[in-house]
């Protein structure tokens, strides 16, 4: 007996994978039949640099929702090491001092949330969306009400500059990808990712050390939306106290259009980054369709519970 | 034995209150009741008899329209009557308490006794000032001494279980059914309840039908009793009418089964674990018990009774909190399932579904997840190492899978439990826990677990093995312990190990078979085997 996978193509059809696949597919072609620009490949690189910010942020969304929770502290998680870059960076003149206090604020904050599900056993999103208020707190009295600081040229070219025709950032976000896909498919760390969020007592008494794996996964997920919030920073210029406001849901919307179930347990960040694409691709069709911004999220809003209420129909078929 | 048994189905029709007749029930597999019989009078305390999984809860659930019968019929005062669910056993008179609380924590004790039929005044508001005068009142006058006022959550369980017979007894049942209620009981308590039920039957004419595993309880109380095994009816006599080895050849049908025998394990004088003086809050207490290396261990008793607890504080589950550990003779302190694995102590949980498999997970992770640490370098797993543990697991155990991509619970049940024994074979175990490896599986894998407990004891591991069957126990086992309310009652061995033996420990008559026949003295021989 080996380890191959099953290749039949019924087997195949009914996996999520292939799902985010075909949904691509129709919808590059539905943008492209509407703006036969959009076929581009230069819009095609357009929708990833876009795509790439919630990319990144989505890495840790997917690590806790596999583990059983959910991240509702995105927004400031992002924002907080937004500004503290932006502003260490101005005050002290050092990038990379800037870029390191913004990864152990996150480093902190991650290890409290956490804390408080692994140990305090708190719901995740009760927890979270708390911590989100402690990190929008943070923010404005850190900045003191006032943004200081912009980005530095690294940076800035991260964000804004191109490689033989590729973004820099959809560079670094392949390559964060590329990690965490290895992370949750060939380290115990990730297993135990699984194993938590398919049953933590079974993990418990399997010998897994459930709170130890459980703050590791706050902490890296946290880790992740500031590297992302410092990547913003270089695209927007500046940091903004609502840059990642509309991160917050879209980021769980687009793990779970991936096919990474809301209740843990399964899934995978490479249909995270098809979710990611799906909802950047939605977005297009609706501006071509020149809906103004307060419909647009409606019509997304609506969009996205169709997909998942598919999913959710086919689920149960296959049972 | 026998001339005394009142045969019910005949001549005593017309006196009883309650009767049921033909009753059968099926739980999918597994027949809970076999055209069973049942009856009681009015002002009898009746006392329900059986082995684990009998039939004695399934008569008292269908009683009280939790279960709903397949076929039979029941007859209250000679009328037939319908019982499909909890609110035609309200109509009937009847009313139920379990061992498994069925109180609503968050609210408080009045509450609690009045759900369903609250005090309210006008527009349905809830009266709470008559409310807790009144539960107060009753509280009293049935002597329970606890303020009505308080939340069920900041009780203690035995108060608990205290409010759910006030509960029970506020509806004026004409039927009072009691299933395990006294096993959460302190020694006044159940001394409170007995004269209740006393009172009840005795004084106001009612009747009470109750399971009880204490037989030095029930001679206090019972006035008749009727015997139940493998979901068939076997006999009902008035209490006093058959001695108590009577009634336990009844209970276990007096079947000596001499299939092959796979016990007398080389086992060395080497002691690679023991517990000395162990106790665990209410469960368990005074544990004391040695392991030897090579040895399988069989723990026996009623449900409940601290085997699970046991098995769990050595795994470090929910560890002692009490007594000390040695492993291979040195002390050590197991807090954590991990702190248990380090010292070579592995536990099979009895709850496979629940407790061993991640069941929407791939069979190849379920196999290796315990032995992780073992397979991987810097964090990363080893896919050669992993390929070659999977390989051995899956043929050491004969796991019959397709394809290990699949999820675990595409399994049967018996290869599901396969893979929760392979988990557990994959880690550096030195000391085996099995808590009732083969529940629910068929009789072929059954076979197969035997014989490979017994290949691994002959090759130097030491198992302790939990066991509901008593079969299984006598057919592996070089040693048994007992418990009884929590701790070690009796350790029996060799010629003692016997369905008769272990059941009378298991239900606390022990002494009294003892003085029937002075040829069994294992008691006594535990007793100074322990010290």
């Amino acid at each position: 007996m080996e380890l191959r996978k099953t290749r039949t193509v019924k087997g195949l059809v009914s996996t999520s994978g292939f799902r985010v696949v075909v949904m691509i597919v129709l919808l590059y072609l539905v943008s492209g039949v509407m703006m036969p620009t959009y076929f581009a490949p230069s819009h095609i690189m357009q929708v990833l640099v876009l795509a790439c910010f919630l990319g990144i942020i989505c890495i840790g969304q997917t690590f806790i929702v596999i583990s059983g929770g959910a991240d509702l502290s995105v927004a400031y998680s992002v924002t907080l090491s937004a500004c503290i870059f932006a502003q260490l960076t101005k005050e002290s003149g050092s990038g990379i001092l800037g870029f390191l206090a913004a990864i152990g604020v996150a480093i902190l904050f991650g290890a409290f949330k956490g804390f408080g599900v692994a140990v305090l056993g708190i719901p995740s999103m009760v927890m979270t969306l708390a911590t989100n208020a402690i990190l929008m707190s943070t923010t404005y009295l850190y900045t003191g009400g006032v943004l200081k600081g912009n980005a530095t040229d690294f940076v800035t070219t991260l964000a804004k500059g191109s490689i033989f025709g590729i973004r820099w950032c959809v560079i670094v976000w392949v390559v964060l990808g590329v990690i965490a896909i290895f992370i949750l498919r060939k380290t115990t760390f990730g297993r135990s990712v699984y194993a938590i969020g398919s049953n933590a007592q079974v993990a418990r008494l399997s010998g897994i050390n459930v709170v130890g794996v459980t703050i590791g996964i706050y902490i890296y997920a946290t880790v992740m939306m500031a590297i992302a919030g410092v990547l913003l920073v270089g695209y927007l210029g500046y940091p903004n106290y609502t840059m990642a406001d509309g991160y917050q849901l879209i980021s769980i919307a687009a793990v779970v259009i991936g096919g990474t179930s809301i209740l843990g347990g399964k899934g995978s960040y490479l249909g995270t980054m098809g979710g990611v694409v799906i909802i950047y691709l939605i977005q297009s069709i609706l501006t071509i369709l020149n809906i103004a911004d307060a419909g647009k999220d409606i019509v997304n809003g609506l969009v996205i519970l169709a997909i998942l209420f598919a999913y959710d129909r086919s689920a149960k078929m296959r049972v | 034995m026998g001339k005394d048994v009142t045969n019910l189905g005949e001549q005593t029709v017309d006196r009883e209150y309650l009767q049921m007749e033909h009753i059968s029930k099926r739980f999918g597999g597994i027949q809970a009741l076999d055209d069973v019989f049942f009856s009681c009078r009015r002002g009898e305390a009746h006392v329900l008899i059986g082995e684990n999984g009998a039939g004695k809860s399934t008569i008292i659930k269908i009683l009280c329209g939790v279960v709903a019968r397949d076929t039979g019929d029941i007859l209250i005062d000679g009328k037939k009557v319908e019982i499909n669910s909890a609110l035609d056993a309200d109509d009937n008179h009847i009313a139920a308490v379990f061992q498994e609380l069925s109180l609503i924590q968050e609210l408080s004790v009045a509450e609690n006794i009045f759900l369903g039929h609250e005090i309210t005044g006008r527009m349905g508001r809830i009266n709470f000032k008559a409310m807790y005068s009144e539960a107060d009142r009753f509280l009293q006058e049935i002597g329970i001494h606890i303020n009505s006022r308080e939340l069920v959550k900041d009780l203690s369980l035995c108060q608990k279980q205290m409010v759910e017979i006030a509960k029970a007894l506020y509806k004026k049942p004409e039927i009072l059914l009691l299933d395990e209620a006294t096993s959460a009981l302190g020694e006044e308590e159940v001394e409170w309840l007995f004269e209740k039920i006393d009172q009840l039957t005795h004084q106001e004419n009612k009747t009470v039908i109750f399971i009880s595993h204490r037989m030095d309880e029930l001679s206090r109380v019972a006035d008749r009793a009727t015997i139940f095994r493998d979901a068939h009816y076997i006999t009902s006599f008035t209490w006093g009418d058959l001695t108590n080895e009577e009634i336990v050849a009844y209970i276990s049908g007096k079947k000596d089964s001499g299939a092959n025998v796979m016990k007398n394990h080389p086992s060395s004088d080497k002691v690679v674990l023991e517990i000395q003086n162990g106790a665990h809050g209410d469960d368990l207490h005074d544990i004391n018990l040695k392991l030897r290396e090579g040895e399988i261990l069989g723990v026996a008793g009623l449900s409940g009774h601290g085997q699970v607890e046991m098995l769990h504080a050595l795994f470090g589950h929910n560890p002692f909190d009490r007594g000390e550990m040695l492993v291979d003779g040195k002390p050590v302190r197991i807090r954590s399932e991990r702190q248990a694995l380090k010292n070579g102590i592995v536990l099979v949980p009895e709850d496979r579904k629940h407790e061993g498999l991640l069941l929407e997970r791939p069979i190849h992770e379920n196999i290796t997840l315990m032995a992780l640490d073992k397979l991987q370098k810097f964090g990363v797993i080893q896919g050669k190492k992993e390929r070659e543990a999977l390989a051995h697991s899956i043929e050491k155990l004969s796991i019959k899978a397709k394809d290990l991509n699949l999820t675990a619970n595409s399994l049967s049940g018996g290869n599901q439990q396969k893979l929760v024994i392979a988990k557990a074979l994959l880690t550096d175990v030195k000391i085996l826990l099995l808590s009732d490896p083969t529940r629910g599986i068929d009789i072929g894998t059954k076979n197969e677990i035997y014989r490979l407990m017994h290949d691994l004891a002959q090759q130097g591991m030491s198992i302790i093995f939990l066991s509901t069957e008593l079969s299984e126990l006598i057919l592996l086992c070089d040693r048994v312990v007992v418990f009884y309310e929590g701790s070690i009652v009796a350790e029996l061995q060799g010629e003692d190990i016997s369905e008769k033996n272990i059941l009378a420990h298991a239900i606390g008559v022990a002494e009294d078979l003892a003085q029937d026949a002075p040829s069994d003295s294992d008691r006594e021989g535990a007793q100074s085997d322990e010290k």
